[in-house]
């Protein structure tokens, strides 16, 4: 079980990320969550938008000159209380699986987080936290947020 | 269909020559062709006089580093007869090129350039598997320039059958091609990509009876050349030449495609250094000079191309034992010093040319801060070089660094930009921003 997650490569300057904020607005992509890794020279948005809007996006950015990619990357709800995070990571790091990025966002007023891990094995990653109960959310379920 | 690696040599008597012999016969030949250009060149007579040069301290091809330069500037101030070193009765052909700056250039060729400009040629179709049993379809212009006589020339002194078509008009050059059968092509290498990529449209490449093709004219690549030899299914040799020094095959690939023999008897090849001018040894990369040993119309002693290219003396399996130049890599107009050191941005193209199975756009900075040069490359990425994960981007960064501190000796900042970010100009790819004040 997967979700779909852009990325696209972005120059450390002032401007290129409202440039591709504007570019997505504009063609009435909604970005679910955004999480932004930087260096000194450069940096990567990585997104979530509707499994639907994953290749029509795709082709926009790839049109608009940008560097983008699709990944599938790992969504599961957490409790958002107290060691709600700590306990999904624990699982992970009993199943020997590491993590090499996250970022979580709340979409709902439920009350649950929602986190997205990029995972060095996902497979083995999906069904330790399943086996410990853990939801991990289809990208059905994102498409219908 | 492609042959069997069957190493065919039109004179193997010249080709095949052994080392010592031919350089006794270069040092003839020189003497003599010094003699001739001081005798019979004003402007050659001059440059000597002025260097206090004669033609008998040239006795041997070492002597060849005290002999002054010629140029193509020298061709057009020249131009059209100021340096034939032959009474004009005996010139029997012209050819020449238009140049990029407006006034042309021109040879004049004796009945004896012609004929071992042909013989060159021969060779170089010969080495390409070519022989009375071809024909051979000549699609380079006829004209002035040196490639459709040329090739044709050549094709016709190996005996084959030749079909002089000339460039142009792709349609009529495949139905010529899969009527008659052509088994060996001679154009530039681009053409030839865009015949097999038209005939393969076509459906027809069943039809095609090539074997394999001299292609010049022109710098291509290693990638060039394995697309054109798929797309055809053929050997696609390199074919080396300049009007200068007589035409199309002064050096010539054989199935070996490893490098062009040089056709040693009649031309000496060096390499230099385009600042300094001296020698450098076979395998460093330096700009190619080259003096005729047989031409009696314009002869030229070291002629400046202005080509980038290395020579090797190692054997090759074909038998020939002439020296081999590599493939043309750059121009001297191109190069860059940077900390000391002689940079060409085709150097800096072979660091990026297989990453992740894609050659990028790139862009070369220059700077001096703090005294020191500093030089930046910025690399266009590409779909195929973006990862999602930081640590995969800066692993491909310090990759290409090591790379261009491997190649070329020195440490650059490497920079990757997002894909169409650097500026793009119309024709020749400007390739390098140059920010230190050095004049």
């Amino acid at each position: 079980m997967y979700i779909s997650q852009i990325s696209v490569y972005l120059e450390n300057e002032k401007g290129s990320l409202s440039r591709l904020t504007s570019l997505l607005g504009s063609h009435q992509m909604d970005i679910l969550a955004m999480t932004i890794a930087d260096t000194a020279a450069f940096g990567i948005a990585r997104f979530i938008i509707r499994e639907e809007s994953i290749d029509p996006c795709l082709a926009i950015l790839q049109q608009a000159g940008y560097s983008a990619r699709k990944n599938k990357v790992t969504c599961v709800r957490v409790e958002n209380e107290p060691g709600g995070l700590n306990r999904v990571l624990e699982i992970l790091d009993r199943a020997g699986v590491s993590i090499e990025y996250l970022y979580s966002f709340n979409y709902t007023s439920a009350g649950n987080a929602l986190l997205i891990l990029r995972l060095s094995d996902r497979e083995a990653g999906v069904a330790a936290l399943q086996k410990a109960k853990v939801t991990v959310v289809s990208k059905e379920e994102i498409g219908a947020l | 269909m492609k042959q069997p690696k069957v190493h065919k040599i039109y004179n193997p008597e010249a080709e095949c020559m052994d080392r010592e012999t031919r350089r006794s016969l270069q040092n003839k030949r020189l003497q003599e062709t010094v003699k001739l250009e001081y005798e019979r060149v004003p402007l050659y007579r001059a440059r000597m006089d002025a260097r206090g040069v004669k033609p008998e301290d040239i006795k041997t091809v070492d002597d060849l580093y005290k002999l002054p330069f010629m140029e193509k500037t020298d061709l057009r101030d020249e131009f059209p007869f100021g340096l034939l070193a032959a009474p004009k009765r005996d010139i029997i052909r012209i050819q020449g090129s238009s140049g990029t700056t407006g006034k042309p250039i021109v040879s004049g060729y004796t009945q004896n350039d012609v004929d071992v400009w042909t013989e060159m040629v021969a060779r170089a179709i010969t080495a390409a598997g070519g022989g009375p049993d071809d024909i051979v379809q000549v699609c380079y212009g006829y004209g002035l320039f040196t490639g459709g006589l040329g090739a044709h020339q050549g094709a016709d002194r190996v005996g084959a059958m030749v079909v002089p078509m000339s460039s142009g008009n792709t349609q009529r050059q495949i139905m010529m091609m899969t009527e008659l059968g052509s088994t060996m092509l001679c154009c530039t290498p681009s053409y030839a990509t865009y015949l097999g990529e038209t005939v393969n449209d076509m459906g027809l490449k069943d039809k095609l009876k090539l074997k394999s093709g001299c292609f010049g004219a022109e710098p291509w690549t290693e990638e060039m050349r394995q697309k054109l030899e798929s797309l055809l299914d053929i050997d696609a040799c390199d074919i080396y030449g300049l009007t200068e020094i007589g035409g199309p095959g002064v050096a010539f690939e054989c199935l070996e495609k490893h490098g062009m023999h040089v056709n040693e008897d009649h031309v000496l090849a060096e390499i230099i250094d385009p600042v300094t001018e001296k020698p450098l040894p076979y395998g460093t990369p330096g700009e190619l000079v080259f003096t005729t040993l047989t031409k009696t119309g314009m002869p030229m002693l070291r002629y400046r191309t202005h080509d980038i290219c290395t020579l090797t003396d190692e054997p090759c399996a074909c038998g020939r034992t002439t020296i081999r130049m590599s493939r043309i890599t750059g121009r001297t107009d191109d190069m860059l010093i940077i900390r000391g050191v002689n940079v060409f941005p085709s150097q800096i193209e072979a660091c990026l040319v297989d990453l992740e199975g894609v050659a990028p756009f790139y862009m070369l900075i220059v700077d001096r801060i703090n005294s020191t040069d500093k030089l930046e490359v910025q690399v266009e990425m590409t779909e195929e070089m973006f990862s999602d994960k930081i640590g995969e981007i800066e692993a491909l960064r310090s990759k290409i660094a090591d790379r261009i501190k491997s190649v070329v000796g020195i440490s650059a900042k490497v920079q990757l930009v997002p894909p169409k970010s650097l500026p793009r100009s119309e024709g020749k790819a400007k390739r390098i921003i140059d920010n230190r004040n050095l004049h």
